[in-house]
């Protein structure tokens, strides 16, 4: 990683009201990565990426994106920067069919940059252009899943977020979502992701942080990581004692 | 053996397709430190909120010191002897110490209060809702801070208030929504370690999904996955089980 | 005329109605639905495109009407987009109470615009000669610009539905009312679309008002009379439903213009019965489908606090003194012969202690009662009904209106507070409506002359005071039967506020204030919640009953117009202007409303203008109200220093609310 990232994060601190969730996160995503955040619930994965984005003040410490200090931005000039996030619970518009829930998202975005047609979105997700005229809310949740990360990938960013997108999805679904995500990353996307499902998080990854408390806790290349029993047990829970 | 102090039947809930909840029966013995884990998904919080009375069943019952309690609302509940903690502590900030914990112990008080002093009697002269304020705020060790308005108080010791709460509901049972959520490790082990002292002499049912501790407190285990009971039993016996490992643990071996 | 083409007609003349109330109604859904906002100055602004059409075709003469209906809405589109920039915008994020008392001091600003510009009176709006002549289709003859406005407002209807569905502006409109955080994460600048909204629905409005002008006439009251039936439509319809706007608009022009005809009684109550029966069995409306637009607003009500620089002893020692000059008063008035003071301080007392009432269910209980004269008027009329046939004691009088207050705030209660927040305002606005409509129509109640001309007798079973017979002479001066009536009712004012202030000191009503801290915490620690808000509601009722039944026995009538919502407006302005969450607050805000409004009527034409900009001012920048002052100037970051070192004041001084 000899370049400079394409997003740096620094000493972020971040909460809500007096509570401070983030006591000081330091990351970095360089271009064409995937890089997961892991952790337990509650230690402030979410609450990163909503700094990140602007939806949550940072108390202190700066975000750097692309060589611009984004730290205070709001969420809407954060993605008009080219950083599209996917939201937990997926939150597409349930009233809007498959391809508005698309042409919202084609609206954001960076404004001085080519988009995908809608049309050549929808094409690439087969279970949605069987529904593009469905309103949101009648999709399956793993179909919602498709259609948040569609919206996303549709205002062409250059940093995608996704939160937690296998969550609450069946097994099958959950590949689906998997094989999309490195599937994109084949194709040059820059992807920071926050996943519990440790094995979906380890296998996509190129680099992990693992958070505990607000502050990050771990980090390595995702085989690295994936090789550290103690410290999977110690932070994750994710393997017993023999 | 005696009876159970809670037990659900068959307890189900269903959200249009997704069964959150699928025939859940679980039997909590009086005194006991039951937890309820599981990975996301498997039905914890949806669980927990059929106990409280915050959700119905779309079938199946729960019965609680031998009563049916299925159709009552949380208060009627909570009246039954059913208390709950909140997961972020949820007092009210803009009352003193003293006065939320005074608020618990009046809606607990024996017996009720006639219409004359319901109505127009001082709240604060009633002398054995002021000696049961005293003795909860004595044991949670909040006894000096009665004063302090709630919402200045240090993380930590709001959440003894929290605990001091549900303590002040006299309650045969507490269901605990993982009180330790977003909690460094210190202040884990100072929660575990208060809820220890405070409230060791009733029934808990622990909502949490970390393992580490659970293993560490509780007498048993109960291990939801995808809305259904896969196992129970003690620390050690849930531990050992592999479909436990393989559902919970995502299928990473160590 | 035979009776199918006379059904005919009435369908016609339904559907004409019916298109204005869809025009209004489809902008004060879509404001709602996008940004939670209440408007109650949409009736104004329909006023205004009325009004402005008047200004623009009067001089242009026989094309001026098509000049002014392009021109007119455009004009009170631009006047909307200023509103939502400068006012409305402000309060985004906080309750929606705080809409509703934003706009109805825009009511009073707007209204008062129209009458100091185009006079009082109603004004024939010609409607151009071309449309000015009848047609006959099925069978008889119809006005052409009665067709027209049918064809006019199905088309905008279907422009409007357009708008909102095929277009990129629709999209982000609907998608922002579902998920207005979503949006802005995509990088859309939603703001600027709540300004063209609003702006959008202020045109809309403004479109009705002409086409209405045109039908009747021009006139202040216009707004006034429309805003209430629109309410009923967007409640009926779903709140933020456009389709729900569209049905429920035409069902009620139709229903309306039938009970007209067919069952007068009717006229006026059925489409408040209707309101409150969809309301009570499915309290979304008919096409709604969230409860209150896409998501939960997070901002809560704000309190008042006596905190701050005044101590509580500080403010006891002022309630003493305010008592004590109440209780002088009288004498320095017969000696200055200012008698007139007397009766403006009987007012004040007499909303003082509605506003107390008020604050009970709103401050305490955190309801939005929007219909609470709906108690202040029924007990004005229980206690004169009493006076007239049952006792001339006003003993016995008062008990009768706070006994029927109480328990019809206990039946309202039991059927609304389930439904929270905007559905209980809306329901109590509809049974207030409901019963202002209803003393019209029986001759018991006196019809729109209300009742009038009953003798009061200050005491039970001929032990007391006989107000006409009483005299004290005291040297200079004579004190009379008046006198009498204003200590009774100063007695009765402050024995309310001690019993209101022990109530609140009882475990009942330090229940209810854990309730407005966390409602959910309170019904895990044992609470029956809505029990807990019903009582306070049925204690509320029986306080508003009881200042209707003293202000009707002291002035000897009671008619319609104390049930007039305007009313319920001005008494929430009162305890929010004081201070709501406190006791004493809002008593204080109706002394200084009822004062304000008695010196400016007496000074300028324009009171209500200047009486308006204040309380716009006020809610924006001092929401918590007047008793906050104190700790708002405290805590400014240029004074607070200064007085926290002189005074040692802590910063979060907390205190008991009493």
């Amino acid at each position: 990683m000899s370049a400079d990232p394409l997003l740096s994060v620094r000493g972020l601190v971040s909460g809500y009201g007096s509570t401070r969730v983030l006591q000081g996160v330091d990351l970095d995503v360089p271009a064409g990565s995937v890089v997961t955040l892991i952790g337990r619930n509650g230690v402030g994965k979410t609450t990163t990426l909503r700094s990140i984005l602007g939806s949550v003040s940072p108390a202190a410490g700066s975000v750097t994106f692309d060589g611009t200090d984004i730290t205070a931005l709001s969420p809407e000039k954060t993605a008009r920067e080219g950083i599209a996030l996917v939201p937990e619970e997926r939150r597409i518009f349930p009233g809007l069919t498959v391809t508005e829930n698309i042409e919202i998202g084609r609206l954001g975005g960076r404004r001085d940059t080519a988009k995908p047609s809608v049309e050549a979105i929808v094409g690439e997700f087969e279970n949605l252009s069987r529904h593009r005229n469905s309103k949101g809310a009648a999709l399956s949740g793993g179909e919602q899943q498709m259609l948040a990360i569609a919206r996303a990938l549709v205002s062409a960013p250059d940093l995608l977020m996704l939160d937690e997108p296998t969550e609450g999805l069946a097994p099958s679904i959950v590949k689906q979502v998997q094989r999309k995500v490195e599937e994109l990353n084949d194709e040059g996307a820059t992807i920071l992701l926050v996943e519990q499902n440790v094995q979906v998080a380890l296998d996509i990854a190129d680099y992990v942080y693992i958070l505990d408390k607000g502050q990050v806790v771990h980090e390595g290349p995702s085989d690295e990581v994936a090789a550290a029993d103690e410290i999977l047990d110690r932070y994750l829970g994710v393997s017993v004692a023999d | 053996m005696t009876d159970p102090i809670l037990q659900t039947t068959d307890l189900t809930k269903e959200f249009g397709n997704l069964v959150a909840v699928d025939d859940v029966n679980l039997e909590v013995e009086q005194g006991e430190f039951r937890s309820l884990i599981g990975p996301n998904g498997a039905g914890k919080t949806t669980t927990f909120n059929l106990l409280t009375g915050a959700l119905r069943p779309t079938h199946g019952t729960v019965t609680f010191n031998g009563e049916d309690v299925t159709g009552l609302p949380p208060h009627q509940r909570v009246r039954r002897g059913l208390g709950r903690s909140f997961q972020i502590t949820n007092v009210f900030s803009g009352l003193t110490v003293r006065e939320n914990v005074r608020l618990a112990a009046q809606a607990a008080r024996e017996g009720g209060f006639k219409p004359v002093e319901e109505f127009l009697q001082r709240a604060t002269s009633f002398d054995d809702v002021n000696e049961h304020t005293d003795r909860v705020l004595d044991r949670s060790g909040l006894l000096g801070r009665g004063d302090e308005p709630a919402d200045v108080l240090a993380y930590g010791d709001k959440r003894r208030l929290e605990i001091a709460i549900v303590l002040a509901t006299d309650p045969d049972m507490v269901l605990l929504d993982e009180p330790t959520a977003g909690m460094s490790a210190e202040e884990t082990r100072a929660t575990m370690d208060l809820i220890d002292e405070v409230l060791s002499d009733r029934t808990l049912l622990l909502i949490e999904h970390d393992i580490d501790l659970v293993m560490r407190v509780s007498d048993r285990i109960t291990v939801l996955h995808r809305g259904a009971v896969l196992a129970e039993g003690t620390p050690d016996a849930v531990s050992e089980d592999p479909d436990v490992r393989e559902a919970y643990f995502g299928g990473v071996e160590a | 005329m035979s009776v199918a083409s006379a059904v005919a007609e009435q369908v016609l003349n339904g559907l004409v109605v019916g298109m204005v109330y869809v025009l209004l109604a489809a902008g004060l859904s879509i404001i709602f639905g996008v940004m939670d906002v209440i408007n109650f100055a949409h009736g104004e602004l329909f006023a205004l495109g009325a009004y402005f059409a008047f200004a623009i075709a009067g001089p242009l003469g026989g094309a001026g009407f098509w000049v002014a209906l392009v021109v007119a809405p455009l004009l009170v589109g631009v006047i909307g987009m200023a509103i939502e920039r400068l006012t409305v915008k402000r309060l985004y994020g906080r309750d929606p109470l705080y809409h509703i008392l934003l706009t109805f001091g825009l009511v009073l600003i707007i209204n008062d615009l129209i009458t100091s510009v185009w006079g009082k009176s109603a004004q024939p709006f010609p409607i151009p000669s071309v449309l000015d002549q009848p047609v006959a289709l099925f069978g008889f003859n119809y006005s052409l610009y009665n067709y027209g406005i049918i064809i006019f407002g199905s088309a905008l209807a279907l422009g409007t539905w357009l708008l909102l569905n095929r277009t990129r502006f629709g999209m982000i409109i609907r998608a922002g009312s579902e998920d207005r955080e979503m949006v802005r994460n995509l990088g859309i600048n939603i703001d600027r679309y709540y300004t063209l909204t609003f702006g959008f629905g202020a045109a809309l409005a403004g479109v009705a008002g002409i086409v209405l002008g045109a039908y009747q006439n021009v006139s202040p009251t216009m707004g006034s009379s429309v805003i209430i039936p629109a309410f009923v439509i967007v409640v009926l319809g779903g709140l933020g439903s456009f389709r729900g706007a569209v049905v429920g608009g035409l069902f009620v022009g139709l229903v309306q213009t039938f009970a007209r005809t067919y069952t007068p009684f009717l006229e006026g109550l059925i489409v408040f019965l209707l309101m409150i029966a969809v309301l009570v069995v499915r309290p979304t409306g008919l096409f709604g489908t969230s409860i209150g637009g896409g998501e939960h607003h997070d901002g809560a009500l704000l309190h008042g606090s006596g905190g701050g620089v005044l101590s509580s002893e500080t403010r006891a020692k002022i309630g003493y003194a305010a008592v004590g000059v109440l209780v002088v008063v009288p004498f320095f008035a017969e000696l200055t012969g200012v008698t007139y003071s007397v009766t403006l301080l009987e007012d004040i007392l007499i909303w003082a202690l509605f506003a107390l009432s008020l604050d009970l269910v709103l401050g305490y209980a955190g309801l939005v009662s929007l219909g609470h004269t709906l108690f202040y008027g029924v007990g004005a009329y229980a206690s004169v009904l009493t006076l007239m046939h049952v006792s001339p004691s006003v003993l016995v009088a008062l008990l009768v209106a706070v006994a029927v207050c109480a328990a019809i705030a206990w039946g309202v209660g039991y059927l609304s507070i389930r439904v929270s927040g905007v559905f209980f305002a809306m329901i109590t606005l509809g049974f207030a409506e409901l019963f202002y409509n209803a003393v019209f129509k029986f001759d018991f109640t006196g019809g729109s002359d209300g009742l009038f001309g009953v003798d009061v007798f200050y005491g039970l079973a001929g032990l007391g005071i006989d107000p006409r017979e009483f005299e004290v002479p005291l040297g200079v001066f004579t004190l009379d039967g008046g006198i009498v009536q204003y200590y009774f009712l100063l007695a009765v004012v402050v024995g309310s506020y001690l019993l209101a202030r022990r109530l609140i000191r009882a475990p009942f009503g330090t229940v209810l204030q854990s309730i407005r801290e966390s409602e959910e915490r309170a019904s895990f620690i044992g609470y029956d919640v809505t029990a807990y808000k019903r009582r306070a509601f049925v204690v509320s009722g029986g306080l508003a009953g009881l200042a209707g039944g003293l202000f009707a026995a002291n002035n000897g009538y009671v008619a319609p117009s104390f049930l007039h919502w305007i009313n319920s407006g001005e008494v929430i302005v009162m305890t929010v202007l004081g201070g709501m969450g406190t006791l004493y607050g809002p008593m204080l805000g109706a002394g200084v409303f009822v004062a304000a409004e008695d010196i400016l009527s007496s000074y300028i034409e324009q009171w209500q203008l200047v009486i308006g900009v204040l309380f716009v001012l006020f809610v924006i920048f001092v929401p918590r109200g007047l008793v906050s002052l104190p700790q708002t100037v405290a805590e400014h970051p240029m004074v607070g220093p200064v007085i926290r070192d002189r005074t040692g004041v802590k910063e979060a001084e907390v205190e008991q609310h009493d």
